[in-house]
């Protein structure tokens, strides 16, 4: 387990998400998007874990898990695992240089819409926890 | 172990779906990367590249499964492009399910391409800024993944310059030692079994960024102009709807 204190990785998520805003206008730059989303997601994911003493491993695949377990106890209203999973795929794609035909299908205004969505209501579970 | 980790198991599960799923399609899976090589680290990704005769539904990502799917063509495309992960599945590539089409593809003369060193630097610089970005945002795990992507990158245009194939990462530390390039070794050696911290990344930027510069100094600087004026229009622009607010 590691050791990151909580505020940090949400405020890494927002600044790795405002980096990702950047790269989903035009003229887009997809790989280095998705790549900034996928970690920003994960950021958030530990934050809340982290708020929630739930214990996190640095395994890409068992924050995915973790994300799914969260959303399963009700801790979390959004589900992100299968996104987590999904950009874990694409951004190893394009770090072997292989980016294949889904990262150019991927709306990456949507994706940066809804990471900020992602990261406000961690915003708010971490809040909730430290006023209760 | 459990049933996402086990490597035997996360396979049989893939294949089984995945021939349930294209009943009908001629599909080869070979497994490549560090597990094919036998050296891979509790890190490693286990690595699949699906090559079939037409278009197919994949399974699900799972676990640490990470699988690339081409059709015959585009594979043989990748060859003859000088495609250097193409390259390496052919030498190196170990069949888990095969037709005479892989027999077919391995036997080419396409499979006897020599891979283009200088599409690694552009793919390396890349990495590069990526694992600068990740520093800036004060992630030190994320830089660090982006860093080995970046080192080896680099490694792998180096060696295929002086004519060595790169074999997996952990391998390539040998491999650059004996082409010369020791301290580049070290560095892979360090993110692949070392502990980052920011000083250390950033001492390996800079070497990362003088090799891409000694490599190909007109790639680097394309690149990195290109960037810059990327980077200009879109503050020009996130100016302009400032304004408009």
């Amino acid at each position: 387990m590691n050791a990151f204190p909580r505020p940090g990785n949400l405020e890494r998520a927002r600044r790795q998400w405002d980096q990702a805003l950047t790269h989903s206008w035009e003229p887009e730059e997809p790989g280095e998007c998705v790549t900034k989303c996928f970690y920003a997601y994960e950021n958030a994911v530990v934050a809340a874990a982290t708020a929630l003493g739930a214990k996190w491993t640095k395994k890409h695949y068992e924050k995915a898990e973790l994300a799914k377990k969260l959303f399963e106890e009700n801790k979390l209203k959004n589900n992100v695992s299968d996104r987590l999973a999904r950009l874990n795929e694409l951004r190893k794609d394009v770090s072997y240089d292989e980016p294949g035909p889904e990262l150019a299908e991927t709306d990456l205004e949507d994706l940066v819409s809804d990471l900020e969505n992602f990261l406000d209501e961690v915003d708010e579970l971490i809040s909730n926890i430290e006023e209760s | 172990m459990n049933a996402t980790e086990n490597p035997t198991r996360l396979v049989t599960d893939f294949t089984t779906e995945l021939r349930a799923l294209n009943p009908e399609r001629d599909l080869n899976v070979i497994l490549v990367g560090s597990v094919a090589r036998g050296t891979e680290t509790l890190q490693s990704d286990l690595d699949l590249l699906v090559v079939s005769d037409a278009e197919i539904r994949l399974p699900a990502p799972r676990g640490r499964l990470h699988v690339q799917w081409f059709t015959e063509d585009a594979f043989r495309e990748k060859l003859r492009s000088g495609d250097d992960f193409a390259a390496w599945c052919v030498r190196f590539g170990v069949p888990l399910i095969s037709s005479a089409a892989w027999t077919s593809i391995i036997n080419s003369t396409e499979a006897e391409a020599w891979p283009e060193w200088r599409k690694k630097v552009t793919h390396a610089t890349r990495r590069l800024f990526l694992a600068t970005a990740m520093l800036d945002a004060g992630d030190l795990d994320a830089s660090a993944e982006e860093t080995l992507y970046a080192v080896s990158h680099t490694a792998r245009a180096l060696l295929l310059r002086q004519g060595a194939f790169p074999l997996s990462r952990p391998e390539m530390v040998q491999q650059l030692a004996e082409s010369g390039h020791q301290a580049l070794g070290e560095q892979l050696k360090e993110l692949i079994y070392g502990t980052a911290n920011e000083r250390r990344l950033t001492r390996t930027h800079f070497y990362v960024k003088k090799l891409l510069v000694h490599l190909d100094k007109t790639t680097y600087r394309n690149y990195v102009s290109e960037r810059r004026k990327i980077l200009q229009a879109k503050r020009r622009k996130s100016r302009r709807k400032a304004l408009v607010k």
